[in-house]
């Protein structure tokens, strides 16, 4: 499997492998100091999808001064940070919606778990019971696969966003203060020349 | 009739493996931690473990190799949903002697047991 997992029958097939030549033949022991501890192991496994590129801001809005390319620019800069700002701000939201579902997922799974216990004398209640924990159990993997891709984008997001704001260029300069007229310009004020910084 | 520790943090799985290890005529010892399983080993003295590779505290394959130093013939298998590769190599190169990826059948419960055992 692409994510690293393997099946049942993958796995047996390695043991017979080992079975036959040796631990070895398997291939070589991980460093014990570079594996994540099993129960970190299991919070990324199974599912979590391929890492996604962040997604490139929503299309810039026309500058409202044809031929003014460095205003132009300037509005653009300003737009493309704060949709990155946004853009991670909704993806923190949704890590944190996530793993609050991921959270109720668990509690659900112990209570049927706990209902399971209780009812093992039933058999055909069992298997019901059984197969709802099978389908938590899968939809709590995909839920953990998509939080670790979330959190992935928001680090990326906020990497993007410190660039833009730190980025110590001249034209970043011109860039924010050209942003600045549009600002006045959309608060309802006159269009005020600046004199340039 | 054989003694069996089943290792696992989650209480219906070791009931279920209990369940399917009673119906074979064995006698189970349950343990829900790394740390228990490793008393529950030094003192009941197993004749095969099943470990669930996620423990609380101390994990799995480190509970594997603690029991294999002491008992270079602990006969052990993993009992896991972590089937990642890197896992697997891991715990073969311990000394596991099967791994069976959660959820399974009971026959293949079974069978490990068989093979623990023989």
């Amino acid at each position: 499997m692409s994510d690293g997992t393997l099946s049942q029958s993958d796995i047996d097939a390695m043991l017979r492998k080992a079975a036959a030549s040796g631990a070895d033949a398997v291939g070589p022991r991980p460093r014990r100091d570079g594996r994540a501890s099993i129960p970190a192991l299991v919070v990324q496994s199974a599912t979590i999808p391929p890492t996604r590129e962040a997604e490139p801001p929503p299309p810039i809005a026309p500058s409202p001064r044809e031929g003014d390319r460095e205003e132009d620019h300037g509005m653009r800069a300003a737009i493309g940070a704060r949709n990155v700002s946004e853009d991670a701000n909704n993806a923190r939201a949704t890590d944190a919606a996530q793993s609050a579902l991921v959270r109720e997922v668990s509690a659900r799974i112990d209570l049927i778990e706990r209902s399971l216990l209780a009812v093992s004398g039933d058999g055909a209640a069992a298997r019901r019971a059984e197969e709802q924990v099978r389908a938590l159990q899968q939809q709590i993997r995909s839920l953990t696969g998509h939080v670790a891709s979330l959190r992935r984008r928001v680090d990326d997001l906020d990497r993007r966003l410190a660039q833009i704001q730190r980025r110590p260029h001249r034209r970043n300069r011109r860039t924010l203060w050209s942003a600045s007229l549009y600002v006045d310009a959309a608060a309802g004020g006159a269009w005020r020349p600046r004199l340039r910084p | 009739m054989a003694r069996i520790l089943v290792v696992d943090d989650s209480a219906f799985l070791r009931h279920r493996c209990a369940a399917i290890l009673h119906e074979m005529g064995h006698e189970v010892v349950e343990a829900a931690g790394g740390k228990q399983a490793l008393d529950a080993y030094r003192t009941h003295a197993p004749d095969a473990a099943l470990l669930d590779a996620a423990l609380p505290g101390i994990d799995g394959i480190d509970a594997l190799e603690q029991i294999r130093a002491f008992d270079p013939a602990a006969r052990v298998a993993i009992v896991t949903s972590v089937s990642q590769q890197e896992v697997v190599i891991e715990a073969i190169h311990a000394g596991a002697l099967d791994f069976i990826v959660k959820p399974f059948e009971p026959d293949r419960l079974r069978s490990a047991v068989t093979k623990l055992l023989a």
